[in-house]
């Protein structure tokens, strides 16, 4: 359990730096920056909270299943800007509506890495004793901050295609939510 | 607009602009009477803390003062800018301050200003308070528009007298008096009372608790003289006005040594109530305690004076100011009042009127009379006696003791719960008292908070409860004599898990413990109540430690009338909470005496044998396996743990450490037969007791002399093997003959002869001192500890005292403490090729004190750190010692205090704190501390804390049991063998007992669960401190209780036994550490299985056979938790030697005559280490065994062989030698029941 949640995780965070691809350079660095202060934001609360309230939560099928819930909705609205994008590309015509409600799924950065930042921290921080609280959420921040930039420059290097990116996109988006659902399956087992 | 404007600003910036002045680092009390006293529109008065102090912007004038006054170089940079812009500032006793500070102070002023302001402040009245804040407002804004007037200083005298009216002083008594007359207050022939009410004095407003005193003393009578004198001016006035009794209320002592012989002399009591620095609030939560700086200088100091009756009077309260001022506690006042009402009243009274309540202690059921060293039957018989010559009425006392003994064993006992009909045995056949359920309850009611009481009904039921009572009375053990009552004290809890409830915090006693307090105070009046000896349990009942309230039992319990309590000289760490938790003035006695072992006989050919193999050097190998052969024999090897191939030779070393095994067991010293009150020693006893004390610092001091005549070199002088095998048998012989000639052979031997005289008068000195007090006298002070570490501690017969905490260590316990912490490392580096990474101790206040705090610096020179001290000699920080300076490794500690110690070293334990703390911050190699803190605050992660817990408790090192409780719970844990089945259990107890953590203010008390268990982790070492001979790690229960304990859950946190040392301070020629195995083995050899010890030990009573019942209990209590402590022979030596009776000494006869309930206690705890697996007995051994058990048992305590304390035999089985547990014979019992069950159904199916 704890293994599939890690690759969940992982999962995320790969959708997260590929959904950057489809946005300018400067979007991106600021997203990324926006993670970084996030980090930094939310150590106010993850000092306070115990390792174990993480396991809690995830050995509880409630709150699992209200996880599973956004992770569902997350995926899905991921889902709906491919499919918005491919339209949007390879039809004739898209409505007013239809272009709006693309360019919204495209700027919807998606929200689950939060929540990952948010546990990673919580671990981290009760990883590494003895260092500063603040240096341990910046240095956390700093480095999600370049890997989502690497990952965002790395899938464009690697992949020039936007469609191929969004095929990737697509894929990584359904297995997260079919892990996701898997755990929610045995969210009142313990981790 | 621009108008209305101008003039507002016109008037408030410049009219109306206020001269701002700060005070700063001020005295509380002259803080708060200056702000009191400002009168002024213009003057606007603020308090800042020094610490706060940061900002002078606006500030017109500053008020220091000057002593403590420490300023960073932040505060110093803004004070320069501050006074270069032309701020005053003002300093009260200057002279204090660095140079720094110096600089800077008194730039702005001129020498006649600064005179002209020292008058002000220092004549402290109401009209100098005042002009002097408008003299300072004057020389700060002289521009400033508004009132500039001031009066001149009003000169006062140093010394005077004075009483409620403000202005009204007094050169001597005869002017007071003349006073009080003219005012009606004088009290014709009325008791004088000096009243002392402050260092400088007076404080004219914020009195209100003197003010209350004075009324209420007034009131009942007594003449009261407010006074105010330092220094020798105090004694002189004390002397011109020679008063009846003193009520001490200044922070600190009350004179010099002089003076307080003097007044113990004149027979002048001193009174100590003090106001504490809490709100009422604070005060009446009892999870606050008093703050160690109160502690400190308002009850440990007067302590030292002789001061009784510590009675918290007043708390202080917040003022809009922001000072804090004094508000009396009236019903406190009055209490107070009325207990130096009762003690004064004893002067008055006929001997032959008062009514005194004598509590003895005993463990429920049969078994003897229990006070530490004290034959308790015979001594409390002797003062009945006395009490009788004196003229006080005992009518109907026995005869003879052996008829008092009877009546006390039929009367006085109190019956165990958990021995089946042994409540209805005592309510039948004990002549108990019976108190009506109202009466009770009335009692209860009037003596008891309603809180408190209704604490005491939920937790068992309504009164009479189902304990002791029938047909809605309560049964209470005592007998009365004439005016005397005498009552065994009942047991403090009561229930199926006492050993939770012991330690517990919130326990409150049952109906049973509270009927005999409150029948003593209501009914049968008691004009004085007297606790008989070492200890009972009043003052560990559930509240804080200091500062008492009506809700906390010991305070409730006792009342307001004077108490007195006959302690052991050797146990001062209980005897100071005693004094602060119920109020008692103690009274010493001596211990029990010390006795020839008998080991120097039986070992002096072996030792001879031994020096000359050293000599040779071992050469003579024929030699060396002979002595080999007769230690191996001896079983000597195992305690050192030598080999025993005997073809094999010792090395010299090896020489060298069985000389030095075996001269510590020549020189034990060794208790004999309890002592009993009112009775010298016998010369023989007195002899070896001077010797013990005597003996061996005239050896060193001979050994000295002789290395200043140049005959020996200085490392033979201090060598303690050389001394003892040179020197000390002449200081023996000198003193022995000194003795019997009746004056000193040689100029040296003069103190022994003084020892021996103060041993002398001892017996009598304690009468007379208690009796004294018992008229209302004074008991001069003294300090506690082991007559043989401490022969100050003679005469015995007076009031014992405690350390002052904030000077400890001292510099001599300092030096003591590095040593025994380098020593320790030297030991594990030698055995193990290593560092340890942390060390385990354990703080009793017994050593804090007598060590005068070298336990303390043990555990600060393991981190490498060291104390820096102001010029008084406190400290006042810490000082982390340089890598390089320090020359090995940092080590992390844990330490494990009593309850005592840490009421009694709260800042002691802050300190060590501390320095964990500062030792943590350093990023350097090699650093254990640093370590440890890292590897808590992972596992505390790990057990579920937020990172943020786990950092702030990642530094806490320092556990005891919950606050307000004394005890790790785990005699009667371990004692009720048959309860747990597996030391897991125990271990579990031990760590939910043990794990409130007492590092910072924060956390003080606060239980964390894992917490205890993670600060165990890389343990390695455990060390208990041993500074007394009157006790050893077999003797006293409470080192396997604790070292024991320690032992088996670090074992279980680690998974590895801890090496176990004791640091040994009871020779100062010889403090070293050593090993817990050696110990143990040295004192079972000069003990247990010591026939001279055994027929010393048969020449005493009851009490003093009751001990062996505790040696073989404590023989089953290191079985549990550390038997690699003991020898692997022992319970077969102990079988042989109290069972078979191998030396023929008729013990069981004696036991059986003296104490049948020791005998038992002693064949129950052998059967069950064989039961439980320690002892591999052989069927024969256990039959016997249970053969002699059931000879002594009475049938009522079959059950629970041990009067309940432990054992699981049933009397059917013990006839046949077999042993069940009851979860056995229930289950059997179970399997029977179903079977039959099964058997009935098939055959009622078939039919």
């Amino acid at each position: 359990m704890k293994s599939i949640m890690l690759i969940v995780q992982a999962l995320i965070l790969l959708g997260f730096g590929l959904k950057m691809s489809f946005w300018t350079k400067r979007t991106g660095v600021t997203i990324a920056f926006l993670c970084l202060l996030f980090s930094l934001c939310i150590l106010h609360w993850t000092v306070d909270i115990p390792q174990n309230r993480l396991t809690d939560w995830m050995g509880d099928y409630h709150s699992m299943q209200d996880i599973a819930v956004c992770l569902v909705l997350d995926v899905a609205l991921q889902a709906a800007f491919c499919v918005m994008f491919v339209r949007r590309k390879y039809c004739a015509s898209v409505s007013m509506a239809g272009t709006w409600v693309y360019r919204i799924l495209s700027g919807y950065p998606g929200v689950l890495l939060f929540g990952s930042i948010f546990m990673m921290q919580v671990v981290l921080l009760g990883n590494i004793p003895g260092q500063s609280f603040w240096l341990t959420a910046f240095l956390q921040g700093l480095i999600l901050m370049l890997v989502l930039l690497l990952l965002r420059n790395g899938s464009i290097q690697l992949l020039p295609h936007a469609e191929n990116r969004l095929e990737l996109l697509f894929l990584v988006e359904i297995l997260a939510g079919i892990l996701g659902i898997l755990c929610t399956v045995c969210g009142n087992q313990p981790l | 607009m621009a108008l209305v404007f101008t003039a507002w600003w016109g008037w408030s910036h410049v009219f109306c602009k206020p001269t701002n002045i700060v005070l700063v680092n001020l005295r509380e009390a002259t803080e708060a009477d200056i702000l009191a006293n400002n009168d002024h529109p213009q003057i606007k008065l603020k308090t800042v803390p020094m610490t706060e102090l940061r900002d002078f912007k606006d500030i017109d004038a500053v008020f220091f003062n000057a002593y403590g006054l420490t300023l960073d170089e932040e505060q110093m940079a803004a004070l320069e800018e501050a006074v270069q812009r032309g701020m005053v500032v003002y300093s009260h006793f200057s002279g204090s301050t660095t140079s720094k500070e110096e600089d800077a102070i008194y730039r702005n002023l001129t020498p006649e200003q600064i005179d002209t302001l020292s008058s002000y402040f220092q004549n402290q009245n109401r009209e100098n308070y005042r002009n002097g804040l408008r003299y300072l407002r004057h020389l700060a804004t002289p521009e400033a528009y508004g009132d500039q007037h001031y009066e001149k200083p009003q000169e006062m005298p140093k010394m005077l007298f004075y009483h409620r009216e403000y202005g009204q002083y007094f050169k001597n008594p005869k002017e007071l008096e003349g006073y009080l007359k003219e005012k009606g207050l004088y009290n014709e022939g009325g008791p004088k009372l000096a009243l002392l009410g402050g260092i400088t004095f007076p404080m004219e407003g914020n009195r209100p608790h003197l003010d209350t005193l004075i009324s209420q003393f007034t009131e009942k009578g007594y003449n009261v003289y407010p006074l105010t004198a330092v220094g020798p001016m105090r004694a002189r006035f004390l002397k011109m006005l020679h008063p009846d009794a003193i009520i001490n209320i200044p922070m600190g002592v009350l004179g010099n040594d002089s003076l307080i012989q003097s007044l113990h002399e004149e027979n002048i009591p001193i009174f100590a109530p003090y106001p504490a620095n809490m709100t009422r609030e604070e005060w009446q939560d009892k999870n606050r305690a008093l703050a160690q700086g109160t502690k400190t200088s308002r009850i440990v100091l007067s302590e030292i004076d002789g001061g009784i009756a510590p009675y918290c009077i007043a708390q202080h309260y917040l003022m809009d100011d922001g000072s804090h001022r004094w508000k009396a506690d009236v019903d406190q006042c009055n209490r107070f009042v009325s207990y130096v009402d009762h003690y004064m009243g004893l002067r008055q009274k006929k001997n032959a009127e008062k009514k005194v309540a004598i509590c003895y202690f005993k463990q429920p059921g049969k078994d003897a009379l229990l006070a530490s060293g004290m034959e308790v039957i015979p001594s409390l018989y002797n003062f009945l006696k006395e009490l009788a010559a004196q003229g006080y009425d005992v009518k109907g006392l026995p005869s003879s003791l052996a008829a008092f003994e009877q009546e006390i064993h039929q009367k006085g006992w109190i019956p165990d719960f958990h021995t089946p009909g042994a409540e209805q045995e005592f309510m039948e056949n004990a002549s108990p008292l019976w108190i009506e359920k109202s009466t009770y309850e009335k009692w209860a009611h009037q003596v008891l908070t309603p809180a408190a009481y209704q604490a005491v009904e939920q937790r068992y039921g309504q009164a009479p409860g189902s304990l002791l009572a029938k047909d809605g009375k309560l049964a209470v053990a005592c007998m009365q004599y004439g005016n005397v009552l005498i009552f065994p004290q009942p047991r403090a809890v009561v229930g199926e898990d006492d050993y939770k409830m012991v330690h517990g915090v919130d326990v409150p006693p049952p109906h049973t413990y509270l009927a005999p307090y409150l029948y003593m105070q209501q009914k049968f009046g008691a004009d004085i109540l007297i606790h008989f000896g070492t200890h009972g349990s009043l003052e560990f009942t559930p509240g804080r430690d200091a500062a008492m309230r009506p809700d906390d039992w010991s305070y409730a319990l006792v009342g307001d009338r004077p108490h007195f309590y006959f302690y052991t000289t050797g146990n001062v760490g209980e005897g100071v909470i005693a004094k602060r938790r119920s109020h008692a003035a103690l009274v010493s006695h001596l211990t029990a005496p010390y006795v020839e072992s008998g080991m120097r006989q039986k070992y002096a050919e072996l030792l001879e044998q031994i020096h000359k193999a050293i000599a040779q050097e071992g050469k003579d190998i024929q030699l060396v396996l002979a002595i080999k052969k007769q230690i191996t024999t001896e079983g000597l090897n195992r305690e050192l743990g030598l080999d025993d191939k005997l073809e094999v030779p010792y090395t010299q070393e090896e020489l060298e450490r069985l000389d030095a095994h075996l001269e510590e067991i020549c020189n034990e010293h060794m208790q004999g037969s309890f002592y009993v009150m009112g009775e010298p020693y016998s010369a023989q006893d007195n002899q070896t007791t001077t010797l013990a004390i005597a003996a061996e610092p005239l050896a060193f001091s001979l050994a000295k002399a002789d290395n200043e005549a140049g005959k020996i070199s200085q490392k033979e002088a201090r060598s303690y093997e050389y001394v003892a095998h040179h020197y000390l048998n002449k200081a023996n012989q000198l003193i022995t003959a000194s003795l019997k000639a009746g004056k000193a052979v040689s100029p040296e031997v003069e103190e022994a002869l003084a020892y021996s005289r103060q041993l002398g008068e001892s017996p009598r000195h304690e009468l007379d001192a208690m009796l004294h007090a018992m008229n209302g006298g004074s008991l001069a002070p003294a300090p506690g500890g082991d007559p043989v570490l401490q022969p100050n501690v003679l005469p015995t017969g007076r009031n014992m005292y405690s350390i002052n905490p904030e000077s400890t260590p001292n510099r001599m316990a300092w030096e003591r403490g590095k040593e025994l912490a380098e020593s320790t490392l030297a030991t594990h580096l030698k055995q193990h090729g290593s560092y340890p990474k942390k060390v385990a101790y354990t703080f009793w206040a017994g050593e804090f004190i007598s060590s005068g705090g070298a336990t303390v610096a043990q555990a600060l020179w393991m981190l490498g750190v060291e104390p820096v001290r102001d010029s008084q000699g406190r400290i006042s920080e810490l000082r982390v010692v340089p890598a390089s300076e320090l020359k090995r490794p940092r080590v992390n500690v844990v330490v494990q205090v009593s309850g005592q110690l840490r009421d009694i070293a709260e800042s002691r334990l802050r300190l060590i704190t501390d320095a964990i703390k500062m030792v943590s911050e350093l990023e350097e190699p090699d650093n254990a501390v640093r370590e440890g803190t890292l590897e808590q605050e992972k596992l505390l992660t790990q057990q579920g804390l937020s990172a943020k817990q786990a950092r702030e408790l990642s530094v806490m090192r320092i556990f005891g049991p919950a606050n307000g409780g004394y005890s790790t719970g785990m005699l009667n844990r371990v004692e009720r063998s048959q309860e747990w089945n597996d030391t897991q259990e125990l271990v579990a107890d031990y760590l939910n007992n043990m794990g409130a953590m007492y590092g910072d203010e924060e956390h003080w008390g606060q239980f964390t669960d894992g917490l205890f268990q993670s600060a165990l982790s890389q343990t390695e070492v455990i060390i208990q401190p041993r500074q007394s001979n009157t006790w050893g790690p077999l003797s006293l229960d409470h080192v396997y209780e604790f070292t024991g304990g320690l032992s088996m859950t670090v074992k279980q946190v680690t998974g590895k036994e801890p090496a176990a040392f004791m640091a040994d301070y009871r020779n100062v020629n010889h403090t070293r550490m050593q090993d817990l195995k050696e110990a143990m083995a040295v004192e079972v050899r000069t003990t247990l299985l010591n026939p001279t010890f055994v027929k010393e030990r048969m020449k005493g009573g009851e009490s003093t056979a009751e001990a062996f019942g505790e040696l073989f209990r404590n023989v089953f209590g290191w079985s549990v938790t550390r038997q690699s402590v003991l020898d692997e022979n022992l319970y077969q030596d102990l079988y042989d030697m109290y069972i078979e009776d191998a030396q023929q000494l008729g013990i069981q006869e004696y036991l059986k005559q003296v104490d049948p309930a020791a005998l038992s206690s002693m064949t129950a705890s052998l059967q069950e280490c064989a039961r439980k697996g320690y002892w591999k007995a052989t069927d024969s051994q256990l039959k016997k065994l249970a053969e002699t058990h059931a000879s002594v048992t009475p049938a009522t305590e079959a059950v629970d062989a041990d009067n309940g304390k432990q054992m699981v035999l049933r009397k059917d089985n013990v006839q046949d030698g077999m042993i069940l547990s009851p979860d056995v014979l229930v289950g059997i019992v179970a399997a029977l029941v179903v079977l039959i069950a099964l058997a009935l159904f098939i055959r009622n199916k078939k039919k």
